[in-house]
């Protein structure tokens, strides 16, 4: 009996190595993020993130322009949560000047600043959805956002570049019956984690998305620097609230989630945690604001002495600091930023190989970046 | 541990690594009445021939295990101060889970032909600020497996964070 060699069709075809370019204009990326992958099939052998299409120059700018010139310039960093690089200029450069913020301005930044991690989170509660593939969280999210910039506008009156946190304080007392409507948004936002919950959070096809997906273990997290709600995804508890207080954060009471894997899902759910933790903050901030001044005396032409300082706060995308060399002059001598979104997206290299194409925007939504801040 | 007791661990097995001292009175800047500031960390310079080895022994060290690099950057000090030697100073920030506590190791290297070797395989988080500095700075890392421009493109001229880079006109100015 002669036995017949089977040839199946199109065995001896080679495969071949695809280059996807992933962006710079894609609405997914969140900005101008082009992303080289290079794909076997449906699965990513290498990524290699491009960035740099927002660069500003913004340490270049530092040179010539004064401290408090320089805090406007702040804002357009990681412009979702702008209230959180004003107040790590302000805080750098206090530390330098030694100057110390009275109470109530403390307070009133410490409930400016979850304030505004409420609503970045919300925006990446939102586009996440739009990543995935849900329409409706993004409205749902934009709806509360809206609420809060209402607040920020009354305040400060803008809505995205604050610059309500100056050197010495703030930039004016809270108006007439601004507490009273700060409440009444914190009641109206408590029930609305349940509807997320039941929208998103609870929703299988999401929970397929994003469990087990974009696996960031430890100990990588921890040699490439990531921090913030990425690190805290990965079972780190590190918060530099809790670690390493500034704003009288230690007199409050709050905790602090963990995931357990560190898959997109971990990262996802620590963030709408850390919203309710907010909300938990703020409201313990209005029952102890101090009356009194919220600014302190600070001279008319700030010209810090000679040194160096590096302040540090838990931004909602991380660990948010600034290296500050000052010559004695007026103008900052040397200015680095240590923005947690260009640190955090470096891990993207390493972990999308492997994971098929349609994970990517999963992936890289759950890093949750704004490329104002990766590019500076 | 205290920034002392830190400094006694790594005298013991490096000689050359010497404190920087807290900075002194102004010099060169106007006249201040202010007192000159610096964090309450220790800060070191380290030789930049010996910079691999001392990274390799202050991430292994059980005592010490700074197993997080906070951020790398660089400081160009071109014409601060007519006294203070000119170089380009590497800065690198650490920071340890296991004992909490923080160093800051700075590097100066010749200012015409800067050399570093990397320590992307410490610490992966230098992969992308050691490509920044030398984007920024023209500090070349050796043993860095992309050292190339980040945030600016391919083919831009001179080193734009350096004290003497001056703008080249070009078709956006007026």
């Amino acid at each position: 009996m002669n036995t017949e060699i089977v040839k199946i069709q199109g065995q001896d075809s080679k495969t071949e190595e695809m280059i996807l370019n992933l962006g710079p204009q894609h609405p997914s990326t969140h900005g101008v993020l082009r992303v080289i992958l290079k794909m076997d099939g449906e699965v990513i052998t290498s990524a290699q993130p491009d960035v740099g299409y927002l660069h500003r120059g913004t340490e270049k700018l530092a040179e010539n322009r004064t401290y408090p010139q320089m805090l406007v310039i702040s804002d357009r960093w990681d412009y979702l949560a702008a209230m959180s690089n004003n107040l790590v200029w302000s805080l750098a450069v206090e530390k330098l000047m030694q100057i110390e913020v009275p109470a109530r301005g403390q307070i009133l930044r410490v409930i400016m600043v979850e304030l505004n991690r409420i609503a970045s989170h919300l925006v990446f509660f939102g586009t996440y959805g739009i990543d995935i593939g849900a329409y409706t969280p993004f409205l749902y999210a934009f709806r509360e956002r809206e609420k809060i910039l209402d607040l920020f506008e009354e305040v400060s009156g803008a809505r995205m570049t604050y610059n309500y946190i100056r050197i010495g304080g703030v930039m004016a007392d809270l108006p007439k019956d601004w507490i009273g409507r700060c409440r009444s948004f914190l009641e109206w936002m408590k029930p609305r984690f349940v509807e997320y919950d039941t929208l998103l959070t609870e929703n299988p096809i999401f929970q397929d998305r994003t469990k087990n997906i974009g696996i960031l273990p430890q100990p990588l997290a921890i040699s490439y620097g990531i921090s913030g709600p990425n690190l805290r995804g990965s079972s780190n508890p590190f918060d530099l609230r809790k670690d390493a207080p500034y704003c009288l954060y230690d007199k409050f009471n709050f905790s602090i989630p963990t995931g357990k894997n560190g898959d997109c899902w971990d990262r996802y759910w620590v963030r709408i945690e850390e919203m309710k933790e907010s909300v938990k903050i703020i409201e313990q901030a209005l029952e102890m604001l101090p009356e009194g001044e919220c600014n302190a005396k600070v001279p008319r032409i700030i010209r810090p002495p000679i040194g160096e300082v590096y302040a540090q706060i838990e931004a909602p995308r991380g660990m948010l600091g600034i290296y500050l060399v000052s010559d004695g002059g007026d103008k900052p001598y040397r200015v680095h930023v240590r923005p947690p979104s260009f640190i955090n997206l470096a891990v993207l290299q390493e972990i999308l190989v492997g994971m098929k194409v349609a994970d990517v925007i999963a992936i890289l939504g759950s890093i949750d970046i704004v490329l104002g801040e990766v590019d500076r | 541990m205290t920034p002392q007791e830190i400094f006694s661990i790594i005298q013991a097995q490096y000689k050359n690594i010497t404190e920087i001292p807290y900075p002194q009175g102004p010099h060169a800047a106007p006249a201040h009445e202010g007192k000159p500031y610096r964090d309450a960390h220790l800060y070191l310079q380290c030789p930049s021939e010996l910079w691999l080895e001392f990274a390799n022994f202050l991430k292994n060290e059980e005592k010490l295990s700074f197993d997080y690099l906070t951020f790398v950057t660089a400081l160009d000090y071109a014409k601060i101060n007519p006294q203070e030697p000119i170089r380009i100073e590497i800065v690198y920030h650490l920071y340890s889970f296991k004992h909490r506590h923080t160093l800051v190791v700075k590097i100066s290297l010749n200012r015409e032909n800067p050399i570093l070797s990397s320590v992307i395989q410490v610490w992966k988080a230098s992969d992308w600020q050691e490509r920044e500095v030398y984007d920024m700075f023209g500090v070349k890392f050796e043993g860095h497996p992309n050292c190339s421009r980040i945030l600016m493109w391919e083919g831009f001229p001179g080193w734009p964070l350096r004290k003497d880079y001056a703008h080249i006109p070009d078709r956006y100015d007026d």
